[in-house]
């Protein structure tokens, strides 16, 4: 257990949320990829602050668990806000297909 | 005169009498136009007639302080002018610290004072007038506020102090013009002699704006005071372009400034706008034809005259555009049977003589010249209004323009003050002694004989027994002509109009017509003296400050054409008697434009078929050989180019659009690998 | 290899498998349960790297707060059996290059990363050695906590720490909380037109209001 093995999980987490945030068509599904992408992020800021950085070695413990704290909070608003998209766009539409919703298209 | 600054004038009734002439006539078309035309027309009649009166009462105001304060001032003497007010509206630098100004100003001189008071008191009087002749109309509230809005601008005109201000109430009468011609717009003849008046105005007026451009820029100055001085002749006579293609500036800059004049006043070319705006009301008519518009072209040029008789060649171009238009118009005016359309000629070949007065000033004696001009100008306006008035009395009681129908009610007995009033007119515009035409046009053939001008003068003789024929033509046909008019085609609906509607003569529309009939006779005798003993000097001065002449101008025609109004007198009434003959003695009609009519006498009723030339030109020659391929390279070429850009520019955007899918799942996958790209190459060290 | 070493492969191991099951399963709620699963992993995971505050934040913000409201989402719109079509060939093509290339980038930055943090460790500790004063450090390095609660309370509200970005994720939670209420509220009612403040927030292709919305029926 080591900075490298955290860091390589969270690199493996993040491209697995990659890879559904963009092949998912549901777009709560998207958003739980989206979530894991976040986790991964939260991984690293734990890691680093467990086992500090490159430069000088001063892993900041409590920093990086505010950091991961503020994290979660900003997820969590972002996440409400999303989920109430969510359920706006599921009232008007009656389908989350992504798909569907390309009211960008040029 | 040297002195190009005015002096500035305070004489304090003056100089509020000099705001109020402008400010009334405004203030008039104001109140009228935007609220009480609306609301009551002869409500907006009245209002709109006194302030015009109040505004010759100022005008006699200036006129008298203009006599008491400056004519005889001795720092004045030179020049005569003063400025009653002037303000500096807009600023241009020329560079080198030079400053061109366009200003708003009251000058004051001989010949606008004058104007003044012409303009002022013929527009109180067509106002009076039109009281009555407006009254069964339904846009009688929208006559008066335009009707005074022309009074206004031809007064700005007039009182211009410098070619800028000169230029601005120019563009303003063309457009009042324009305005009061196509009054009655529900008629396509009007609109159309509306439209033809302002574009051919238009045309010789982009002339006239080259023209004070390069006068001005060249001149440093628009002021009139300059301008008329010695220095800007100086300054402008010059050549101007490269190789072969070289030109005299003072030559340029002044023709192009009588192009405007050219145009305004229907020089020959040009003419083509003033009979058909004959479709306008009656009492427009005879404000376009004595005081407003057209004479403005004249005034111009006498304005100018200083600078004009420097240059040479520009006066011989007056000489000859005015000599032709005088003979050219009085021969048509003898074959047409409009009432209207015979008085529009007539004014053309007046102002063709009046030009042609102003023309021959070339020969050394500018003085007299411009003197016998302004006189005619002077005398014009009383007796042409009273015309076209009286005129407009017979239109209004027997609703038709023909003369021919004219002649069949007995209008003599009808209307007897009308037909005195008609008479007194007619033989004032023929010459007849001692009625005012016949000074001013003596005074004219004086100044071309003294000048040596023996073509203008022969074109002033032969004009001025043509105009008597057709005046006297006019005269009897109307009055005289019951045989004639008997023959007439819509003869039965004439006499039926005249059972339905008994020929009255409206004390409101006399009135004007008796008080312009005592000027129309007199102003000869009283304004003889005036004339001769002050505006001569006037000219002379005028002609010697522009270095053209420094020798004394004797009144040389005393010695010299003693003879001259006798032949004059013997042809008018040679002319006129040939006309009773015609037309009252013998009532046979022979000259009428039917079929038997000769070729020679078609050609004059079809004016020349100047129009139908025109009309050629422009539709068969401009229309095919400019406009149709201008047209085709507009619409192949240029649209083409632009069509095929804005194509291209189209398929490149729908190339583009097709990133914009819509679909955020693409847009991420591109963001992230965007943000790939952005660490892989541009990150710290990775 | 210890037994904490081990405990941490398997904990990966099974994160990383419910994280698949997370992207990859055809039935939506099966999915939720997968992605608390990982968010559960996760928490052990945090407590494992001695981070208890976040360990608890992540249980309870997240699979206490966020994956009950995402379970309520996945409720109120679909069907708990229904399956979710598979992705195209073409989308899965796309979605496995995104993930390669964020893998290769993130191991390889990983790698770089862990080395370097290694070596400047070991530096640390040859003048730790010569000073005689890396207590800190090795106090972390013995697994001692440094980041309890109570010392990340106190930092928390301490003006010189992070008072003011506490405050200002408190000002956000509340914006966010009334921007859901009103995005989630308007459409619903039917009555009320669009104009409601929330209208513009929603991204779809038919913003004209709910009722014109519903009116005009299937997605085209």
């Amino acid at each position: 257990m080591n900075l490298t093995a955290c860091l390589l999980l969270s690199a493996a987490l993040f491209s697995i949320g990659a890879y559904g945030l963009v092949t998912r068509r549901n777009m709560i599904a998207a958003l739980m990829s989206l979530e894991l992408m976040v986790n991964a992020a939260l991984i690293n800021f734990i890691a680093f602050a467990r086992f500090g950085g490159t430069h000088a070695g001063q892993g900041d413990a409590q920093a990086g668990s505010l950091f991961a704290l503020f994290a979660v909070a900003v997820t969590a608003a972002e996440m409400a806000l999303a989920l109430a998209i969510v359920v706006a766009v599921h009232r008007q539409r009656r389908h989350l297909d992504i798909r569907e919703l390309d009211g960008l298209h040029g | 005169m040297g002195d190009t600054r005015l002096a500035a004038f305070a004489w304090e009734p003056m100089h509020c009498a000099a705001y109020g002439i402008l400010l009334l006539p405004l203030l008039s078309f104001l109140i009228n136009g935007l609220w009480l035309g609306r609301k009551s027309a002869r409500a907006s009649a009245w209002t709109a007639t006194v302030l015009m009166g109040a505004t010759a009462a100022l005008s006699i105001i200036v006129a008298s302080g203009y006599r008491d304060h400056i004519l005889t001032a001795p720092h004045l003497f030179p020049a005569r002018a003063a400025l009653a007010f002037e303000h500096t509206w807009l600023d241009f630098s020329l560079g080198s610290g030079a400053v061109l100004s366009a200003r708003l100003g009251f000058y004051l001189d001989p010949i606008s004072v004058m104007m003044v008071l012409v303009i002022s008191f013929i527009s109180f009087l067509v106002n009076l007038y039109s009281i009555g002749y407006m009254k069964d109309d339904a846009g009688a509230g929208r006559f008066f506020p335009l009707l005074s809005f022309f009074s206004f601008t031809m007064l700005g005109l007039v009182v211009s102090s410098n070619l800028a201000q000169t230029f601005f109430f120019w563009e303003l009468v063309g457009a009042a013009s324009y305005l009061l011609i196509g009054f009655w717009y529900a008629k396509p003849s009007a609109v159309a002699a509306s439209k033809k008046a302002f574009i051919l105005t238009r045309l010789a007026d982009a002339f006239f704006l080259m023209g004070l451009l390069a006068v001005g820029v060249n001149a440093g100055s628009f002021d009139f005071a300059h301008l008329n001085g010695p220095e800007a002749a100086a300054a402008l006579n010059h050549s101007v372009g490269a190789g072969l293609v070289t030109f005299n500036l003072l030559s340029l800059g002044t023709l192009g400034i009588y192009m405007g004049a050219w145009g305004k006043s229907a020089m020959f070319p040009f003419h083509v706008w003033l009979p058909d705006a004959m479709e306008g009301p009656t009492p427009v008519s005879s404000l376009i034809h004595s005081a407003t518009m057209v004479v403005a072209g004249v005034y111009l040029t006498a304005r100018l005259y200083p600078l004009f008789s420097a240059a040479e060649y520009t006066l011989r171009v007056v000489e000859c555009t005015g000599a032709f238009t005088a003979v050219f118009a009085a021969a048509i005016a003898c074959a047409q049977t409009d009432l209207k359309r015979i008085l529009a000629f007539s004014t053309l070949s007046q102002l063709g003589l009046m030009m042609s007065a102003l023309g021959t000033g070339g020969g050394g004696e500018p003085g007299a010249a411009y003197t016998a001009s302004m006189f005619h100008i002077f005398t014009h306006a009383f007796f042409k209004c009273l015309l076209f008035l009286s005129a407009g009395a017979v239109i209004h009681a027997i609703h038709s323009n023909d003369i021919r129908e004219a002649g069949a009610g007995g209008l003599r007995k009808a209307m007897p003050r009308t037909y005195w009033a008609t008479l007194i007119a007619v033989a004032a515009i023929a010459g007849i002694w001692p009625l005012s035409g016949f000074f001013s046009k003596e005074a004219i053939l004086h100044a071309a004989l003294a000048n040596g001008r023996y073509g203008a003068l022969a074109a002033g003789l032969c004009t001025g027994a043509l105009t008597a024929f057709y005046m006297a033509r006019y005269f009897f046909l109307i009055f005289h002509g019951s045989a004639v008019g008997s023959r007439a085609p819509h003869d039965s609906r004439a006499t039926h109009a005249q059972e339905a509607h008994p020929v009255r003569e409206g004390a409101l529309m006399t009135l004007p017509i008796l008080i312009l009939a005592v000027p129309s006779a007199l102003i000869g005798i009283l304004g003889k003296g005036f004339f001769t003993g002050t505006v001569r000097l006037w000219g002379a001065e005028g002609g010697a400050s522009a270095g053209v002449s420094e020798s004394a101008l004797p009144m040389r025609h005393a010695s010299s054409g003693s003879w001259l109004p006798a032949v004059a007198t013997v042809l008018a009434l040679s002319g006129a008697g040939i006309a009773w003959y015609w037309y009252a003695f013998r009532k046979n009609g022979a000259a009428f434009p039917d079929r038997r009519a000769p070729a020679w006498y078609r050609i004059l009723a079809e004016k020349f078929y100047i129009d139908e030339i025109y009309l050629f030109l422009a539709k068969r020659v401009a229309s095919k050989w400019i406009a149709a391929p201008a047209e085709w390279t507009e619409r192949n070429i240029v649209n083409g180019a632009f069509d095929w850009m804005t194509g291209a520019v189209k398929r490149l955007a729908f190339l583009q659009s097709i990133a914009q899918s819509g679909q955020v799942q693409a847009y991420i996958a591109v963001a992230l690998l965007g943000i790939y790209l952005l660490f892989r190459f541009t990150g710290p060290g990775y | 290899m210890n037994v904490r070493d081990a405990f941490f492969y398997a904990l990966c191991a099974l994160l990383l498998g419910l994280a698949v099951l997370t992207v990859a399963a055809g039935n939506l709620f099966r999915a939720a349960l997968a992605l608390l699963g990982v968010l559960l992993c996760t928490a052990v995971l945090f407590l494992l790297l001695q981070a208890e505050m976040a360990a608890l934040a992540q249980v309870m913000v997240y699979i206490g707060g966020i994956m009950i409201f995402v379970l309520y989402a996945v409720l109120l719109t679909s069907e708990l059996g229904g399956r979710m079509p598979a992705p195209s060939p073409v989308k899965m093509l796309l979605g496995v290059a995104v993930a390669a290339v964020a893998l290769g980038f993130l191991a390889g930055l990983a790698q770089k990363t862990g080395a370097g943090a290694a070596a400047a460790r070991a530096r640390m500790h040859a003048e730790s050695a010569t000073k005689e004063s890396a207590a800190s450090s090795a106090d972390a390095e013995a697994g001692v906590n440094i980041a309890s609660l109570k010392t990340l309370g106190q930092k928390l509200l301490d003006p010189k720490g992070f008072l003011i970005p506490f405050e200002l994720i408190s000002v956000l939670l509340l914006a966010a909380m009334v921007g859901a209420i009103a995005v989630a509220r308007q459409g619903g009612a039917g009555v009320r037109g669009g104009s409601e403040p929330g209208a513009a927030a929603i991204s779809v292709k038919d913003q004209g209001g709910a009722g014109a919305a519903e009116s005009r029926g299937a997605p085209p």
